[in-house]
């Protein structure tokens, strides 16, 4: 019987496209379901009763955790998993449960006040990073060279309304590149280093940057078997800092974009993911 | 599927003729320059709604 599979998101992205283009070929039903009107909290709801597996893929922080828990809570297969989502939403924690099980992460300070601030500018020195602890594709992260500079830029952070939208991490500055691995299942289906390109220091491929394919170097499987470890197989996007002593693990979006590896590698990333999907349905 | 799709932006009213573009893809409005998304397809037609270009809590 042919699996039917939800995507769950506000929109169709390039990603989403590509994967409902795929679906066929691969025995699913892929359908669009929004993420603003799931009417979740009941076993009858439509996006869980009609579909096999629902594939979060909600770019907003708030809505794919708050989806999976509920679905998953009511009996629906959910990719990825609630925990796994909700562990990966807020850099912070993120950042605690990978250093707690011993995964290399670059060190950092929780920022909630000008005080928290001040000492991390003194503990970890400048150049420093500032980002927020929620939020993604590079904004408002900041690179503090300037001491100078660094209390003006908390004046910014201050204004901003909420305090989640002021809760922050602070981290040693490593340089301008990183590795971008796509995880599917427990595999990395591709890996690229991406650069600044000059005019933005952050390499986020959602900013553009250039990239190139990596092979499968033994040291990043090690790290990135780890965090398959942690949170479970599924699917990843894991962010690797290369540094002289090995690499350190900057984050894992677990809604990860993937046309800047699928253009710089040969991978054919979503036929990959909807192979796992078929494994995962058994 | 259609070579081409029509629809109306729903705050500028001016008539659309796009690709082939499937529900949940978004388009800017050439006139207005909202985002809209594609809610539904009947046929060639297009039901589009605005939405907004970006969520505050946004990330990949």
């Amino acid at each position: 019987m042919k699996h039917r599979i939800a995507i769950v998101a506000d929109r169709l992205g390039w990603e989403e496209r590509r994967l409902i283009e795929a679906a066929p070929a691969a025995g699913i039903d892929a359908e669009w379901v929004n993420d603003e009107s799931l009417g979740l909290g009941h076993r009858d709801a439509p996006a869980v009763r009609d579909h096999d597996l629902l594939l979060i893929r909600s770019r907003s922080y708030t809505r794919g955790g708050l989806a999976a828990t509920l679905a998953e809570a009511d009996g629906a297969r959910v990719l990825n998993t609630a925990s796994a989502i909700h562990t990966c939403e807020n850099k912070l924690a993120l950042r605690a449960v990978l250093r707690a099980a011993e995964i290399p992460v670059p060190d950092f300070r929780l920022v909630l006040s000008r005080k928290d601030y001040g000492r991390a500018l003194e503990e970890l020195g400048a150049p420093l990073v500032l980002k927020p602890v929620h939020g993604g594709m590079g904004k408002r992260v900041a690179l503090v060279r300037d001491p100078d500079l660094a209390h003006s830029l908390y004046d910014y952070v201050e204004d901003l309304g909420h305090a989640f939208e002021q809760a922050c991490l602070a981290e040693e500055y490593l340089g301008g590149g990183s590795v971008r691995c796509l995880v599917i299942g427990r595999e990395i289906a591709a890996a690229a280093e991406f650069e600044s390109a000059g005019t933005d220091w952050r390499s986020n491929a959602a900013l553009g940057n250039r990239s190139r394919a990596l092979g499968q170097d033994p040291e990043v499987r090690k790290v990135v078997d780890g965090v398959v470890d942690l949170l479970g197989p599924g699917i990843y996007g894991v962010d690797l800092f290369r540094t002289p002593d090995g690499y350190l693990v900057n984050e894992v979006n677990h809604a990860p974009a993937w046309r800047g590896v699928d253009s710089t590698t040969e991978a054919d990333i979503a036929s990959s993911v909807l192979r796992y999907v078929q494994e995962v349905l058994g | 599927m259609p070579a081409t799709l029509t629809g109306t932006c729903p705050e500028c009213e001016t008539d659309l003729t796009v690709p082939p573009i499937v529900r949940g893809e978004t388009l800017s409005c050439p006139e207005c320059m909202l985002t809209l998304r594609v809610e539904d397809i009947d046929g060639e037609r297009l039901d589009l709604e605005m939405v907004e270009v970006q969520l505050r809590d946004w990330g990949q």
